[in-house]
């Protein structure tokens, strides 16, 4: 699935992010293959907010498509 | 003096001694809001604006501090992702030698400049990505390890001798807002060395190479597919062996964070923030206070300054006409400006201010992003439209944080057409609340509908490419009233200087056309316009013509002007939509191309009266 999929307060492993220069853009906050985040909001065709320890990162919707995760609890 | 090896010994012979005399620039890099502006600040006393929201510094700064010369730097988070720009700045701030010559650079022959990397206590893991990448690259690093007062808040311990041991670089612990003085700054700048290189790449055998070569190396495909994640779990591990968190970790703020977050709480809140601006501006401010001051101005002011000019110059003659006349130097000038501008300036960047400083603001963001999306926007541009109330000139400069030149392009059309700025809009919202508040809503209602359509339009027919939201949300914090009242005092006497200058000039080019006839000329040749389109008395001519140079300074004269409500309307929608001052107009120059600008100008000009005309049929 994609990071739209996903549901609030799921936690979620990233398993790819697409290679184009929009999803790229999010690989420098730490959002990359093999990390753990908890989500803290999803909006219907909108960003969704991920959070990590002390970092809360919101990714629009168009670069949430290109993300593949697993929700993991 | 410390030198870090020798105990502060004055023996020019020692190689701390030489090193400290060559050290001459020391540059803040760190994260978005990490606090480099804050250090910096501290460090120089001078004043870069510090907000709580990712890219509040678009430009660099510099002060002295000591005998060295201070950078603050707008946030990155790691250099070959940062602009072409920003590289070349970083290079040449640290080596002090002009881009042309960096190709045939060697790092062993740099000198000079040392990074003071600033870090957010709350996260290092993220945060020591771009400390790790610096040393890599081989600058000079020191580590500032700032907010240390949230950090033991929510019970984070850092063991920072096992990050020194680990990185190879010196960490100090500190925090810039509670303007923490147990550091000592020239330490810091001393103690900046080379660490250790990331295992990944020191296995390869990267160091011996020259700078350009690793620069290059961080922006190819191997960089990005090989190091970066390495560099990435790397760093994690570090953060995992040396931070310990005690307790739930969550508070209060982000309890708060929650609830302005969530879609329905969060609209709510928004409301009533907006609700609140407008109840503390409008009644308040721009209705209670102004009245109270132009009182003051009014009754005892003027009439002061008119018996002084009258004890030397009868009423009627040229000069007391100049100085005491309908548009006097004297008299109308200070009136307006301390009257009814001082207020409304220093309430409304009050507000502002402390919208800032909370970290509201990316919030705000987020909410919106959906919205803006329609119009080519990341929720980003949000940050700018509310800037935009504040001014204008500085919300064009604040698109810089907007990614792609297509966005910033809409969002700057959507600054100079539709956003009135805060100097207007006071006034604005004083002649409304007494107008009663169907012609609020018709005001507010036109101005909304007129965003949406022209952000539709722009989205569809602007060139180039769109680059969706991608935003760090700060931790909330209180906002603190020294910051605050800083940043608006700081705000309220730049304007008041440049007001007082072109109010006077204008005011004094008015008269002269007034006396000597050229005000019923313009009036005429402007009739067309005014009475037959927008069915305004042709003496609003003038008005216009002052709201070219000053927005505010044309608006102000609505207060004194009998006109029919529905006339009201029109003049107040056709000047919020009627192109920004003059300083906006500069600004706008340099951040687009002269087509641009001139495009944005000329459009807002015909459509403010198109769309005047079209309220004034409605009368």
């Amino acid at each position: 699935m994609t990071l739209n999929q996903v549901k609030k307060g799921q936690i979620i492993e990233i398993l790819d992010v697409d290679d184009n220069d929009n999803c790229r853009s999010v690989l420098k906050m730490g959002l990359s293959k093999g990390h753990r985040y908890s989500i803290e909001q999803v909006y219907r065709h909108g960003p969704v907010v991920l959070s990590k320890g002390y970092t809360h990162i919101a990714v629009g919707y168009s670069i949430a498509k290109g993300i593949k995760v697993e929700v993991v609890s | 003096m410390n030198c870090i090896s020798c105990d502060g010994c004055q023996n020019t012979a020692c190689p701390s001694y030489s090193r400290h005399e060559k050290v001459e620039r020391a540059v803040l890099v760190g994260n978005p809001n990490s606090g480099k502006s804050a250090l910096f600040n501290n460090l120089t006393h001078e004043y870069s604006r510090v907000s709580n929201f990712p890219g509040t510094t678009v430009d660099i700064h510099h002060a002295p501090f000591r005998h060295y010369t201070i950078y603050d730097m707008p946030g990155i988070y790691s250099i070959q992702n940062s602009t072409r720009e920003d590289k070349s700045w970083l290079r040449t701030l640290i080596w002090g030698i002009d881009d042309s010559s960096i190709e045939n650079f060697d790092l062993k022959s740099a000198h000079g400049g040392v990074i003071l990397n600033v870090i957010d206590a709350k996260t290092l893991s993220k945060d020591l990505f771009l400390t790790q990448q610096l040393i890599d690259l081989g600058f000079d690093v020191a580590v500032i390890i700032n907010f240390m007062d949230d950090a033991k808040r929510l019970g984070i311990v850092i063991d920072v001798v096992r990050l020194e041991k680990i990185m190879g670089v010196k960490f100090f612990p500190t925090s810039a807002l509670s303007e923490d003085k147990t550091i000592d700054f020239e330490t810091v700048i001393m103690s900046a060395k080379k660490g250790n290189i990331l295992p990944a790449l020191a296995r390869q055998k990267y160091i011996g190479e020259s700078f350009p070569d690793k620069l290059a190396l961080e922006t190819s495909e191997k960089g990005q597919e090989e190091i970066f994640p390495a560099r990435t779990k790397y760093v994690e591990r570090i953060a995992e062996e040396c931070v310990m968190t005690a307790g739930s970790g969550r508070d209060i703020a982000d309890k708060i964070s929650d609830i302005m977050l969530s879609p329905v709480s969060g609209i709510i809140t928004m409301v009533l923030v907006l609700a609140a601006l407008f109840l503390v501006v409008g009644k308040f401010v721009a209705g209670d206070l102004v009245d109270f001051m132009s009182g003051i101005m009014n009754d005892y002011y003027v009439p002061f300054i008119e018996k002084i000019v009258f004890s030397f110059t009868p009423p009627k003659s040229f000069i007391a006409r100049l100085l005491t006349g309908d548009n006097g130097i004297l008299t109308m000038m200070p009136a307006i400006v301390i009257g009814v501008l001082l207020p409304l300036i220093a309430g409304f960047n009050l507000f502002l201010a402390i919208l800032e400083d909370s970290g509201y603001l990316p919030r705000i963001a987020v909410l919106a992003d959906r919205f803006f999306t329609k119009f080519g926007l990341s929720g980003k541009a949000v940050i700018s439209m509310i800037l935009g109330f504040g001014c204008v000139t500085l919300a064009i400069i604040s698109t810089r944080v907007l990614s792609t030149k297509r966005e910033r392009f809409i969002a700057s059309f959507l600054l100079c057409f539709i956003i009135p700025c805060m100097a207007m809009f006071g006034i604005i919202i004083g002649i409304l609340m007494r107008m009663g508040l169907i012609w609020g809503i018709l005001y507010f209602g036109i101005l909304a509908v007129l965003f949406v359509i022209a952000g539709k339009v722009l989205n569809r027919f602007s060139p180039g490419t769109r680059e969706p939201l991608v935003i760090e949300l700060p931790r909330l914090r209180m906002p603190r009233p020294k910051n605050i009242l800083k940043k608006t005092a700081l705000e309220v006497t730049s304007f008041m200087k440049e007001s007082i200058v072109i109010f006077s000039i204008g005011a004094l080019a008015v008269s002269l056309l007034d006396v000597c006839g050229g005000l019923d000329l313009l009036n005429a040749a402007l009739a067309p316009i005014m009475e037959g389109l927008l069915k305004l008395p042709r003496e609003m001519s003038v008005v216009f013509i002052m709201n070219l140079i000053r927005r505010e300074m044309g608006t102000v004269q609505l207060l004194s002007m009998q006109l029919t409500n529905i006339q009201m309307l029109t003049s107040l929608v056709t000047l919020s939509l009627f192109v920004p001052c003059i300083s906006a107009l500069i600004v706008l120059l340099k951040e687009h191309s002269k087509a641009e600008a001139v495009f944005i100008y000329v459009v807002c000009i015909v459509l403010a009266f198109l769309v005047g005309g079209a309220v004034a049929l409605f009368g």
